[in-house]
């Protein structure tokens, strides 16, 4: 992966005292690729992610950028949104946006400009003189986003950029997440929002017990699981699900007034499980789709666990430290 | 970015950011405003004092001036002359004069007890007149009266080498150290705020993903450092305006190596205690906690200043020479020695030495605490901890 662009985590291991936070993260975001960060609580993202800005130096793994070690210099081109927003109450939105540009190493005029750019992107132009404290929490976090941005850098590091958002807010942040992955900005996002990351990014890794447990694009994680979620549609309501019980591996998932779905294995025979219901009622709607990202995610982490019983407390939580 | 960029950023925004503040700019008026009270003040609360003279009969001629030449130079006489002795003694009793000179009666009438001073000078003004007058009927010349008034020469001599200066010189090391300590106070407790604030709102995060934690605490210490002095000497301007249209203050006429090594020193302690400030800031992760720490924190500096107080008459005592050679008691120490006792320059320049050092390491150590105990939350972090987890972090 030498001549890789973009951001590759290597092998990255983290011990706080008796806790490994992290045991061995490995995964690559490119340049021009939205990659959605997902694990439970605790399951090392954040550290991840502080490894990634240089603000903790792991007990062993790199982390490399265009294929070169990260260091100072080429973190200045990295923007970062930690989990938990810091910025100053009672400074105003453009200077405060404006400082951390010339931080990164912008020139004032140059910071200034990008800060009213951004700010008026995200949609506060109007507040610029405003201090960061008389806003909504929304719009915090959109001040966040915004220094996150201003020095136009070439990977954004975001940690849970979308909780706490109303969905408006919600969906302006992903259009602009979008724009800048086409403009070939790297992005690596962490979320517990499932839907959101399926919605909008075509690959994820999953982490668990400081380990990646599953990475690479959704449909493929999708299809790759051994079970389906079939979805079948009558012309009326109160069929019942008799006829499915002669279906082989079939579990009932939800059923509700004329729609039934089932989890049913990935080589079941359509043709046979068709007729089956044909049999039952008239069927509207037949469908027999991939389990949804949920499903990948809580399988991952569920197998995970299971290794990570027997490593001790291994998956005990990096902020545990507090 | 250069380190002097990053430092000169962060110190921009603290000057930028303070100076905006309310809090700030109010505090800065009340002091202003009792700087000023302080120097124009004194005019009212002591004015000049007025002796009244009261004289029966005819004021001979000469008595007022002769008087006046007696009396202090803050000291108003008036004469005023009364027909009778008793128009005069109703005066007196009224409390309009304080005494009443009656020299048909050869009598110096008081209310209550006879006065010492102002009895001797009335006395001596009367002797004078009356031996001009005792002269002229014994038909002296003017030139005989001269030549018969001259007083004998009478110059003060001392035994042992006296400092005139000597009084403005020690008020200028207390009042000094006094400023010193109050403006680290404040303006140390403006950084703790600070780099309390930064953590607990966890800015600190980003702002360390692109700054050094030593060159961001420097850049808080030399920002609000510079505010601390340009304050302190928007004050003394200000104290020194309105005592002289006042005219209660007259500059002390100390040297200016006096005045140089006394804010030179200043400088280097605010810096020390500044960074110790931003070191114990780095340790709590509460606001509430915050002021727990101040007190260790100038703990050497109180101590010191008692010591130094209580030997500013023997300023290069052993123990002064050790205190001005500490870093953290020479700010203090030292000055006090220029200005009262005689340090060798060597002393000066080891002294100075001592403090960059100090300062220099401790940004370096008080950022590895920043850094290290920025990822661990909760209680009070202690120091050997978060210099171990400063490891885990670059510094």
């Amino acid at each position: 992966m030498a001549d890789h662009t973009g951001l590759e985590v290597d092998a990255l291991v983290k011990r706080f005292d008796d806790i490994t936070a992290l045991d061995g993260v490995t995964f690559a975001v490119e340049r021009g690729q939205l990659v959605g960060f997902l694990g439970p609580n605790g399951a090392g993202k954040s550290t991840t992610m502080r490894a990634i800005m240089g603000l903790l130096r792991p007990d062993r793994g790199a982390v490399h950028w265009d294929g070169a070690p990260a260091d100072a210099g080429t973190r200045r081109r990295f923007g970062y949104m930690p989990e938990e927003r810091g910025l100053y109450g009672r400074m105003a939105l453009a200077d405060q946006v404006a400082y951390f540009a010339e931080l990164a190493g912008l020139s004032r005029a140059d910071a200034d400009a990008a800060a009213r750019r951004w700010l008026g992107e995200l949609g506060l132009g109007d507040r610029l003189r405003d201090d960061v404290g008389a806003l909504s929490h929304g719009n915090q976090q959109r001040v966040q986003l915004a220094v996150a941005l201003a020095h136009d850098p070439d990977l954004l590091v975001l940690d849970e950029p979308f909780s706490g958002l109303d969905p408006l807010a919600a969906e302006t942040m992903q259009q602009l997440l979008l724009e800048r992955v086409h403009a070939g900005t790297a992005v690596l996002f962490s979320s517990h929002q499932l839907d959101m990351v399926e919605e909008l990014s075509r690959d994820v890794v999953i982490v668990d017990g400081g380990r990646v447990v599953a990475a690479g694009p959704v449909e493929q994680l999708r299809a790759a699981e051994p079970t389906r979620t079939l979805v079948v549609s009558f012309d009326r309501p109160g069929v019942g699900t008799t006829w499915a019980s002669a279906l082989p591996g079939t579990t009932l998932l939800d059923a509700d007034d004329d729609r039934q779905s089932f989890q049913v294995p990935a080589d079941l025979d359509l043709g046979a499980a068709l007729t089956l219901a044909a049999g039952a009622a008239p069927v509207t709607r037949f469908s027999f789709e991939p389990p949804d990202l949920s499903v990948v995610f809580h399988n991952a982490v569920t197998r995970s666990g299971g290794s990570r019983s027997s490593g001790g407390d291994s998956g005990r939580s990096p902020e545990g430290v507090s | 970015m250069s380190a002097a960029r990053a430092i000169g950023l962060v110190a921009r925004r603290e000057v930028r950011e303070r100076a905006r503040s309310k809090g700030f700019r109010i505090s800065f008026v009340v002091v202003l405003l009792g700087v000023v009270a302080l120097a124009v003040l004194p005019k009212y609360i002591n004015p000049t004092t007025s002796t009244d003279v009261g004289v029966v009969g005819t004021v001979p001629n000469g008595f007022e001036q002769v008087l006046a030449s007696t009396a202090s130079d803050d000291d108003h006489v008036s004469v005023t002359s009364y027909p009778d002795t008793a128009a005069g003694e109703k005066a007196l009793d009224d409390g309009d004069i304080d005494v009443l000179w009656d020299p048909s009666a050869g009598q110096v009438v008081w209310k209550g007890d006879p006065q010492a001073t102002l009895g001797a000078q009335v006395r001596a003004a009367a002797t004078q007149v009356q031996f001009e007058e005792n002269a002229t009927a014994l038909g002296l010349t003017p030139q005989q009266q001269q030549q018969l008034a001259t007083p004998p020469t009478m110059h003060d001599r001392s035994l042992e080498p006296t400092d005139s200066e000597e009084g403005s010189r020690a008020a200028l090391a207390v009042g000094g150290t006094i400023v010193l300590f109050g403006a680290i106070s404040m303006f140390g407790g403006f950084v703790l705020t600070g780099v309390v604030t930064e953590k607990t709102s966890r800015i600190a995060e980003v702002l360390l993903s692109q700054v050094k934690a030593s060159h961001l605490l420097a850049g808080k210490v030399l920002g609000i450092g510079s505010l601390a002095v340009a304050e302190l000497l928007a004050l003394g301007v200000a104290l020194l305006v309105a005592g002289s249209v006042a005219d209660t203050i007259s500059l002390p006429e100390v040297g200016l190596p006096s005045v140089l090594s006394t804010v030179g020193f200043f400088v280097l302690g605010f810096a020390i205690y500044a960074t110790l400030y931003a070191a114990a800031g780095s340790l709590v992760n509460r606001q509430e906690d915050a002021q727990a720490v101040t007190f260790p924190v100038m703990l050497p500096m109180l101590a010191t200043y008692l010591v130094a107080l209580s030997s500013i008459g023997s300023p290069d005592s052993p123990l002064m020479v050790a205190l001005s050679l500490f870093p953290l008691s020479s700010p203090v120490a030292m000055p006090l020695r220029i200005v009262t006792g005689d340090p060798g320059a060597l002393e000066v320049v080891a002294s100075v030495v001592l403090c960059l050092a100090f300062i220099w390491v401790g940004l370096v150590l008080a950022g590895r605490v920043y850094a290290g105990a920025l990822l661990r939350t909760g209680n009070r972090v202690r120091v050997r901890d978060a210099l171990r987890a400063a490891d885990d972090v670059r510094g």
